[in-house]
């Protein structure tokens, strides 16, 4: 592969991992324990294994899916209130419906579409789990679980019409929907979060949590 | 102050957003308005004058391009009623790309090609019976065929036979997911294979003496590695133009990123439409596969995506910079906070350097 192939997806692996650092630096997580996390998925992003073999089967990739989904359920199981807990779970059920009557509401040609579905879907969880979740931790819980909550549909749809086919959770590892949306949930929530305190014409200290 | 900063960013981001809907060739505003695509549909497209310039079951939009098979270049300046009008723009001269050996140089190590259909259902009216089957339609079969027909060039090939019903919007998000898992077994192309929708008999034309169906070459103008899968595409075409005249139908440079941002040899195949004979699409696509070998030695091809990927490498790192400036501005509240901020993180980066905690 030429030098400069090689030098511009070093580069974008680059700004995608610097924005994802960004992102989780967000979530009142320590420098170490961003590290871990982005190191868990791009090496995991290699590892794939089917969790039901046969004609309608469900595989995984590790990275994609299952350690964004464990940093999800963590942030959860470590929420400081049991209404913030409430609050994400009902953001992950708001998100997994929207993305599900989203994906059937659209005409199914990208070019029909007024955004890209590769980013749509992603910017669109995010935004939903924002909504509901009201907090940056919220808006990744949400993002993240509501993606795969809405993989597991499609694959149980597959199985009640009995149609031979693959599903994949997280199946394009770090790059998948499902890590995206909980990057972006965060990104908005960052964004919306700054123009209501800009807006407000600076912090206030009401007792809010991120 | 970060009160105005940010109804001047709002401001700024409501005003692109407007500006470029009103620009000619934007390819997000008007599809807003476009209708859906219909099942049963298909969009024309005719030059000035009105004359028909191709049929494709694909939606067209404001800025789409199309290299027709005698390389005349039309772009797309309005859309109603599911009928394109296209301004000529250029003759396209895709000389440089053609290749210089037929057959795989013996130093060139042999491209391993992924095949996956994201519109499983997608299927052959004459040979199937209908045009789409909830299950594993026609498309298939004509994959199957591609394999079988790159195999005999002497490439490996992947072939993933996923299913990614419903044909709906998710399906491009659940196929980036078997497109990601083909490259990481070692695939080096990706052929996303489709086949079209369009009037009867639009495709099937005669080729090397043979009764075949042609293919479409689709790129995606939504993704940065776009100017290397057109150079691809392109190159692909050169060497169908010398090999097999008219095989290739043209390339329509269309609104969509059709998860081409994973490799910069991807490419999206209409092979046929729903009109056509299977077993005519069949030998279209294996036509096609013959030429895969010498479009992957052509120096011309791997000389122009060096020279797009620096040149998209500087424009990302511009980006980079003038977002992360952007946020530093916004994040600190004013120009000269930045400044003081960025200097002292350079003074922070010095005492590091020199193994000093910072004061």
């Amino acid at each position: 592969m030429p030098v400069g192939m090689i030098a511009l997806l070093i580069a974008a692996a680059a700004v995608y991992f610097g924005l994802a650092e960004r992102a989780l630096d967000r979530m009142r997580l320590t420098d170490r324990q961003v590290l871990v996390v982005l190191v868990l998925i791009a090496v995991a992003s290699l590892v794939n294994f089917t969790v039901v073999p046969g004609p309608i089967s469900l595989r995984v990739n590790l990275g994609g899916s299952v350690v964004p989904a464990a940093v999800a359920v963590w942030l959860l199981a470590t929420a400081d209130t049991a209404r913030e807990k409430t609050r994400t779970i009902v953001g992950v059920v708001i998100t997994a419906g929207f993305l599900y009557a989203l994906a059937r509401l659209m005409p199914a040609e990208p070019a029909q579409m007024f955004a890209e579905p590769t980013y749509l879907f992603g910017v669109t969880a995010g935004l939903v789990a924002y909504l509901a979740g009201r907090s940056r931790r919220g808006a990744f819980v949400a993002g993240v679980l509501g993606t795969v909550v809405q993989d597991l549909a499609q694959y149980l749809s597959l199985l009640y019409r009995g149609v031979p086919g693959s599903t994949w959770l997280g199946g394009a590892g770090a790059f998948d929907t499902t890590v995206l949306a909980g990057l972006v949930g965060v990104a908005v929530a960052e964004m919306v979060g700054e123009v209501r305190e800009a807006w407000q014409g600076g912090p206030r200290n009401r007792g809010e949590r991120l | 102050m970060r009160r105005l900063w940010f109804l001047a960013l709002v401001v700024a981001v409501i005003s692109a957003g407007v500006l470029a809907g009103a620009m000619p060739g934007c390819a997000l505003a008007p599809a807003v308005f476009e209708p859906p695509e219909l099942s049963d549909g298909y969009y024309s497209i005719v030059d000035e004058s009105g004359h028909p310039i191709v049929s494709t079951g694909l939606g067209v939009v404001v800025g789409d391009e199309f290299v027709t098979t005698d390389n005349r270049v039309f772009v797309v300046v309005a859309v109603r009623d599911r009928v394109a009008t296209a301004r000529f723009e250029r003759q396209e001269d895709l000389g440089p790309y053609l290749p210089a050996s037929t057959v795989l140089l013996s130093a060139a190590a042999p491209p391993a090609v992924g095949i996956y259909h994201t519109h499983s259902d997608e299927s052959y009216i004459p040979s199937d019976g209908t045009s789409a089957i909830d299950d594993r339609g026609g498309i298939y079969d004509v994959g199957a065929a591609l394999a079988r027909a790159l195999q005999q060039a002497g490439l490996a090939v992947l072939h993933d036979e996923a299913v990614h019903l419903p044909h709906d919007a998710g399906a491009y998000a659940r196929s980036r997911r078997t497109a990601a898992n083909l490259l990481r077994q070692g695939a080096n192309v990706l052929f996303d294979v489709h086949r079209d929708a369009g009037p009867a008999a639009e495709y099937s034309r005669t080729v090397d003496g043979t009764t075949v169906a042609q293919v479409m070459l689709v790129v995606g103008r939504q993704n940065p590695a776009m100017a290397n899968n057109l150079a691809f595409a392109q190159a692909l075409k050169a060497a169908a133009d010398q090999r097999f005249p008219g095989l290739i139908r043209g390339i329509l440079y269309a609104h969509g990123n059709y998860n081409q941002d994973l490799s910069p040899h991807s490419l999206l195949l209409e092979v046929g439409d729903d009109h056509s004979q299977k077993e005519d699409a069949e030998k279209g696509a294996a036509m096609l596969a013959s030429l895969v070998p010498a479009v992957w030695n052509s120096p011309a091809l791997w000389q122009t995506q060096e020279r797009i990927s620096w040149s998209v490498l500087f424009w990302l790192l511009m980006a980079v910079v003038l977002g992360g400036g952007t946020y530093l501005v916004i994040a600190s509240g004013g120009v000269l906070q930045a400044a003081t901020r960025l200097g002292h993180i350079w003074e922070s980066l010095k005492t590091m350097i020199r193994g000093r905690r910072p004061a």
